[in-house]
């Protein structure tokens, strides 16, 4: 795997952690699939993702957090720096050997069959824990957790795996991951752990993430009055940190607010003015008088 | 996507209706794909990435992003797909019908 490689999978993880709605994260996971580390096999990829969101953003999820252990020399097996890289290794392992027999899949009865025997990260969870309460003080505790929260969003380990995160790792700077995936959680207050990241971190970029992304889940639960707030306060305090999908915060809260106000259901479409693909420019008012679909698409 | 998009476009052949695509591919692959696809809608082509300025201002992350509006150009339904896509259209096109019919019948 190159270092590239694992660039462009960051890059995927973080769109899919901002991602705010099943939609969104598709591309993300369009993007891992031309990625050589998921391998998906051409052609397959667009029922994998139909099938089976949920299973996939823990893939792209895992592969986002591996590429970062990888780009460090191994530390020994016998530390818990090595326990932790040879947990995330096996899981890995685990699903590139789902991926191969997935991909060789003839039908999409026969994908729908073996989806379920996707790798799940509940089993792996217990031991990540493990790891994580005998080593309480080692950083490797810190990012064993966050494996939990980020990768096994939908088990039963997340509520408890959040308190501790929020009673001992409440001053680490890379908080801001655990913000974001409560964007997708099945974690039993995502608001509220959200709103105690904002109010306790002492980083900037951590608050700023997690203002953005209980922006998001303000959204998800149609409170778009609250979502405007929040996204006004990310511009206002927190613009110029990275993140979100387009470079800064304040460009995702920007588009977030555009949205809110001009792009909802009962809105009059602004209009759309440019080029076909020959070069001859149309306007989409020029379609005034019928029914339209617009269909933002891409081959892939 | 394509086969039911295409058969979509086919049925409603005549009707006040339109298909517009806001295509987020490089200029070759896009012109590759309209042609092996046998395309006959529009599209816009938004620069050859999916940070082309209508994707941008449309806050569009995620592919394929649909808005189905109504022949005054108000958003009606987002993110609907396949048949829902279809029953969105159709429900729009009766309801233009409707005010059509209403609209010619000479008042008393």
């Amino acid at each position: 795997m190159t270092l590239a490689t694992c660039d462009t999978n960051a890059t995927n993880l973080h769109d899919f952690a901002f991602a705010n709605d099943q939609h969104r994260r598709r591309v993300a996971l369009m993007k891992a699939r031309r990625s050589k580390y998921l391998s998906f096999a051409p052609g397959g990829g667009i029922s994998t993702v139909v099938l089976i969101p949920a299973l996939m953003f823990s893939a792209v999820v895992s592969v986002g957090l591996g590429a970062e252990a990888d780009k460090k020399a191994e530390p020994p097996a016998s530390t818990p720096a090595g326990q932790y890289d040879a947990l995330v290794n096996e899981y890995q392992k685990a699903q590139q050997d789902f991926f191969k027999v997935y991909n060789a899949a003839k039908t999409d009865e026969e994908r729908e069959k073996l989806s379920g025997k996707y790798p799940q990260p509940q089993a792996y969870s217990p031991r990540f824990l493990d790891l994580a309460r005998k080593n309480p003080k080692d950083p490797v505790a810190f990012n064993a957790l966050v494996w939990v929260v980020t990768n096994d969003r939908y088990g039963q380990q997340v509520n408890d795996t959040l308190e501790v995160l929020l009673r001992d790792h409440i001053e680490n700077e890379k908080l801001g991951q655990v913000a974001q995936s409560m964007v997708y959680s099945n974690a039993r207050e995502p608001a509220k752990t959200l709103e105690s990241i904002i109010e306790k971190s002492p980083h900037r970029e951590v608050k700023g993430t997690a203002t953005y992304s209980l922006g998001l889940v303000r959204r998800g639960e149609q409170k778009d009055a609250e979502a405007e707030k929040l996204f006004e306060q990310v511009i206002e305090k927190f613009g110029d940190v990275e993140g979100g999908f387009r470079g800064t915060l304040a460009d995702a809260a920007r588009g977030q607010l555009f949205e809110i106000r001009n792009l909802a259901i009962g809105k009059v479409a602004p209009d759309i003015e440019g080029e076909d693909v020959d070069g001859k420019s149309f306007k989409l008012s020029d379609y005034r008088g019928k029914v339209v679909v617009i269909d933002f698409w891409g081959d892939w | 996507m394509y086969p039911h998009e295409r058969s979509l476009v086919k049925r409603l052949e005549g009707k006040p209706f339109a298909l517009l695509g806001v295509n987020s591919d490089p200029k070759d692959r896009v012109k590759q794909v309209i042609k092996k696809e046998n395309m006959t809608w529009r599209s816009w082509w938004d620069g050859g990435d999916t940070s082309g300025p209508i994707a941008t201002k449309w806050n569009v992350s995620g592919w394929p992003t649909i808005y189905v509006l109504d022949h005054k150009g108000v958003i009606r339904y987002k993110h609907v797909r396949e048949k829902a896509m279809d029953d969105a259209v159709d429900a729009l096109l009766a309801e233009l019908q409707r005010e059509q019919v209403g609209g010619t019948k000479s008042p008393k």
